[in-house]
């Protein structure tokens, strides 16, 4: 092609025109023929059938409801953080997305930009406990789309091939520390990776750590930490004492090589392929175990170890996060959007989703109607009933601290499991950071 | 005053070299200007993107001046920046130097270099992760041929190591770059120069020291200001994504303390604070260069 | 005698020299594209197995996999719209703007000099917050118009400085000519500059079809939505975001954004050297 002026000019010509068309389809996003109204929602692919389920939730209620349209958007963990956070600022969130209740939901809430939920959504039918966890003192602000107990999760076969045998335990659903210790030593020794561990995001190494806390210290002392009341601090014995569980068990070799370095898909693909005997997650990690296992993969669970001389009422604790989904302050059809966010709560829409999604479901009722009717996943009934059984719960602590010490917090994980810091250190540094 | 055309310019050549600016400005002020108003207004206040901001004048900065943190992450971006001055450009300038004297297959081999580009930064971190990982990397996988054993170290995750495996990343992608605008300046360096050194001798070295380096001058202060800034901007992509800063800060440098500090822990008068140390401390740096530069080449007659 | 034997001696040294080198350049440079294209023809199984071997039954599949999900697509669509309207406006601003900065001596043109210098050098994600809060309140947030006004913003400075030296090397004759002849400016620029600068054009082009093609920082953080996701957000948020990666699948996606680029590269690679070259005049 001769690049002559007459064909430049031709070719602007028509990159301007194809340009303003452009721009033309991108600047005018929401206004159509029909004008239905538009609610946008961002969720969390979670795992593929959880998007699925939400997909299809979305579809339905679009074909139902021609007035009405619902945008589907998912944005992985990390991007909506920073989406979610720039998004309030600036007063573009969406009408509905997926995050954590905590302190900064509560503050948000507290500021008015997330909308109370009780005046167009069937309250009542959430259980306490998804209540609890979604709630501003009477204000339900959130969806809690399903609890997430965590439990340790582990390979029968390597079990069998390392010699060790849950039966032998005195309590076969929860080792004590000494029990668990032994274990992770015929594993070494038979030469297998006790623990599927990839820190590169900070916060899987730390849930041993949250967890160690409870067992030393009990929820109470966590949360006057938290929140400082009752003069309640992190240089608590209960967190020097969990720094050093989870060092020991770094030195005990519990762990992979290099661990900090790779990213938290790697724990999933560990523990599916055969290469590491245990892991301690929430029950995500059923379905993305059952999507990655191969054919003939059988393995069991239980709960984190109960630690001998520690806090004597936190040894059946459990740590519960909740999932949930909020609704912004400033959309403009709350009612569509509570008519939209009902049809979760409907009880049948709930048993599909326990079910599709292997998911503790919040819905009133609907948890035991799934497992007795022997259609939940019977690892997921096995949860269940541990966290029916469960003293407290608390939540994950980079949600339930305030954002700063939780962000102090999460920085302490890679140092601690290299061992560039002490388990004091760690906690005066979290203290620090919650009250400066 | 005179214009090229010899007529009387004066105010006609004002508003016309003014005014053909002005689209450019517009957008320039409305991207760069304003928003970087806006951070140093955030730097002077404590908020938490939620409530109310309020006014706390140079707290921040005293506030970064008294953390560990913060001159952590400007440490590691000097020590980020020295170490590819170090390695990157030398080599790029000897790379540069032996394809200028290819004859054969030299055109190639030029464009070569730049190819590390058609990947996006992105892409390319992911290539890298590939590489890096401990167990399935293939630069494990290369030590283990060669060396009795197996090689399991994790690059990225030591602190030991991650910061020299992040440099060798970015070196790696922007290497080529670097190459052609020494190659470039070396193509305009006219032969008479080459031609009033002494024969025999040294003659390699007395070319280099009397002819190639003194008139690369301004290829070199370019290489060192793309360096410079590139060490507190572009890289900021590599990072996060094989690092992110970690592990265990080993990588963090201040742009990613400042989006953390802004992001997560809520802090956006801190954030703002370190963006504008960014912002004075590479003003600061290529300030020097960048005159000299102009003044070489603002030369009209 | 002596001398000749030396110099085959050294000659074959420096043969071997040479090809060794241009061969660590090529494994260096092209290896990992290679590689990449490699693991993009394996199926997953066998990426878990052998992630460096030989492929040994390759097929095409992946790529058919992200060609046939329309989301795929749509990004495409959207980077080639987003990267040929900022090529374009940049293109025409910093022509105006270097035209002006190459020839008329006017109060302040060292001054813009060495603004446009210096917003070479900042990054624009410095300022990647406010940006976005202004964008939002003043309306233009959220569109692929001000993603390819903040691209063009980003590379206004060193495309403006590059289009200089190109009109700074054409000697003054023509502009003589056309002036004398009554032309105003503006058509002047357009019709007598522009062919001129053509190799300048050309560059200035090339190297931003380049870098915003392959942003990828801005775009996922000021779109609001995977429908306006351009193919390195769209990339990233495909696969990286399920907890189960599918290397094999995102290869193929990576070698499938950087097929243009390569198709350009080898088109154009002669230009851009050359256009190195006399950028730096």
């Amino acid at each position: 092609m001769i690049l002559n002026r007459r064909t430049i000019l031709h070719a602007a010509k028509a990159a301007v025109v194809i340009a303003t068309l452009g721009l033309a389809v991108t600047l005018e996003p929401a206004v159509s023929w029909a004008e239905p109204k538009e609610i946008v929602m961002w969720n969390n692919p979670v795992s593929e059938s959880y998007t699925k389920f939400w997909k299809g939730l979305v579809d339905d209620f679009n074909n139902a409801h021609p007035d009405i349209h619902v945008t589907y958007e998912q944005f992985d963990t990390e991007t909506m953080k920073t989406k979610v956070r720039a998004a309030l600022l600036a007063g573009t969130e969406p009408d509905i997305w997926f995050f954590n209740p905590g302190e900064f939901t509560t503050i948000n809430h507290r500021q008015g930009k997330i909308r109370g939920l009780n005046d167009i959504l069937p309250v009542d039918q959430y259980t306490k406990e998804g209540r609890a966890g979604c709630s501003d003192g009477e204000d339900m602000v959130c969806i809690p789309l399903y609890l997430a107990p965590s439990v340790v999760y582990y390979n029968k076969a390597l079990f069998a091939k390392g010699g060790v045998d849950p039966s032998t335990w005195a309590n076969p659903d929860r080792p004590t520390l000494t029990e668990l210790n032994a274990a992770i030593d015929k594993l070494i020794g038979a030469g297998i990776q006790p623990f599927a561990m990839a820190n590169s995001a900070k916060w899987p190494f730390m849930f041993f750590y949250w967890a160690a806390q409870n067992r030393y210290g009990g929820t109470k002392v966590l949360s006057n930490a938290a929140l400082g009341q009752e003069g309640g601090s992190f240089n608590d014995e209960s967190f020097v004492k969990a720094g050093q569980f989870v060092q020991e068990l770094v030195k005990r070799g519990a762990f992979p090589s290099g661990f900090n370095g790779t990213a938290e898909s790697e724990i999933y693909a560990q523990f599916s392929q055969g290469n590491a005997a245990m892991l301690y997650m929430g029950p995500w990690a059923i379905s993305l175990t059952e999507e990655q296992a191969p054919q003939g993969f059988e393995y069991s669970l239980f709960d984190f170890p109960s630690i001998e001389g520690g806090a004597p009422d936190a040894q059946t604790d459990m740590m519960a996060g909740i999932d949930a989904l909020f609704v912004s302050a400033s959309t403009k059809h709350p009612k569509e959007v509570g008519e939209f966010l009902s049809k979760f709560s409907e009880a049948e829409t709930a048993r599909r989703f326990m079910i599709e999604t292997d998911s503790i479901s919040t819905i009133n009722g609907v948890l035991e109607d799934v497992i007795k009717s022997g259609k939940a996943n019977e690892k997921l009934a096995k949860v269940a009933n541990f966290l029916a059984k469960s003293g407290h719960t608390y939540q994950w602590w980079d949600w339930a601290l305030p954002p700063a010490p939780a962000e102090e917090m999460l920085n302490l994980s890679q140092p601690l499991a290299e061992g560039t810091v002490t388990p004091e250190e760690a906690a005066a540094r979290i203290e620090r950071a919650a009250r400066p | 005053m005179r214009g090229f055309f010899g007529e009387r310019l004066g105010r006609r050549a004002l508003a016309t070299g003014w005014l053909l600016n002005l689209p450019a400005l517009a957008v320039l002020a409305f991207f760069f200007l304003v928003p970087a108003v806006i951070s140093l207004w955030f730097a002077l206040r404590d908020w938490d993107g939620i409530t109310e901001s309020s006014f706390i004048g140079l707290a921040n900065f005293r506030e970064l001046a008294t953390t560990p943190r913060f001159w952590h992450a400007l440490w590691t971006n000097a020590a980020l920046a020295g170490f590819t001055l170090i390695t990157q450009v030398p080599l790029a300038f000897a790379v540069a130097l032996v394809l200028f004297k290819q004859r054969q297959h030299g055109r190639f081999l030029r464009s070569l270099v730049m190819f590390p580009q058609v990947l996006s930064i992105g892409a390319a971190s992911l290539l890298w992760l590939m590489v890096y990982h401990p167990q399935r990397g293939l630069l494990n996988a290369v030590f283990s041929l060669l060396v009795p054993g197996d090689i399991r170290v994790a690059w990225l995750g030591s602190s030991t190591t991650a910061l020299g495996a992040v440099i060798i990343a970015t070196n790696w992608y922007y290497f080529g770059l670097h190459t052609l605008i020494f190659l470039a300046g070396m193509s305009g360096i006219p032969q008479e120069y080459y031609d009033v050194l002494r024969m025999g001798s040294n003659r390699l070295r007395d070319e280099l020291y009397h002819v190639t380096l003194p008139m690369l001058r301004e290829q070199l202060l370019i290489s060192f200001i793309l360096v410079v800034s590139g060490s507190f901007g572009h890289v900021l992509g590599f990072v996060s994504i094989l690092t992110n800063g970690g592990p265990a800060g080993s990588t963090e440098l201040l742009g990613l303390y400042a989006i953390e500090m802004g992001f997560r822990a809520g802090r956006f008068g801190l954030a703002s604070a370190i963006t504008v140390v960014i912002l004075a401390v590479v003003l600061s740096i290529v300030i020097w260069p960048i005159v000299r530069i102009a003044r070489t080449r603002l030369e009209y007659s | 005698m002596i001398a000749e034997v030396s110099k085959t001696k050294s000659w074959w040294a420096a043969r071997v020299g040479r090809s060794a080198f241009a061969i660590a350049l090529m494994l260096m440079n092209i290896g990992p594209v290679i590689w990449l294209f490699s693991v993009s023809v394996k199926t997953k199984r066998e990426y878990a197995a052998h992630p460096f071997g030989v492929p040994s039954a390759p097929s095409l599949d992946n790529y058919v996999f992200i060609l046939s999900d329309s989301a795929f697509l749509r990004f495409a669509w959207n980077s080639l719209l987003v990267t040929t309207s900022s090529v374009l406006i940049i293109l025409v601003l910093s022509t105006l703007a270097a035209y002006a900065l190459a020839r008329l001596d006017f109060a302040g043109n060292r001054l813009l000099f060495i603004a446009y210098l210096f917003g070479e050098v900042i990054p624009l994600f410095l300022i990647l917050l406010p940006l976005y809060v202004l964008l939002a309140k003043s309306g233009l947030g959220g569109t692929l118009f001000s993603l390819i006004l903040a691209y063009t913003a980003a590379s206004l400075g060193i495309s403006t400085l590059v289009l200089r030296s190109y009109f700074r090397s054409i000697p003054t004759d023509l502009e003589d000519a056309a002036k004398i002849d009554g032309c105003n400016t503006i058509s002047l620029v357009w019709h007598v500059m522009m062919p001129l600068v053509r190799p300048g054009l050309v560059v200035v082009a090339v190297f931003n079809i380049f870098n915003i093609w392959n942003e990828y920082l801005l775009a996922a953080f000021l779109l609001p939505s995977q429908k306006l996701f351009t193919l390195p957000a769209g990339l990233a948020s495909s696969f990286v975001a399920q907890y189960a990666t599918n290397w094999p699948a995102m290869a193929a996606g990576i070698v499938f954004s950087a097929i243009p680029l390569i198709l350009m590269f080898v088109a154009a690679q002669d230009k851009i050297v050359e256009g190195f070259s006399f950028g730096s005049k």
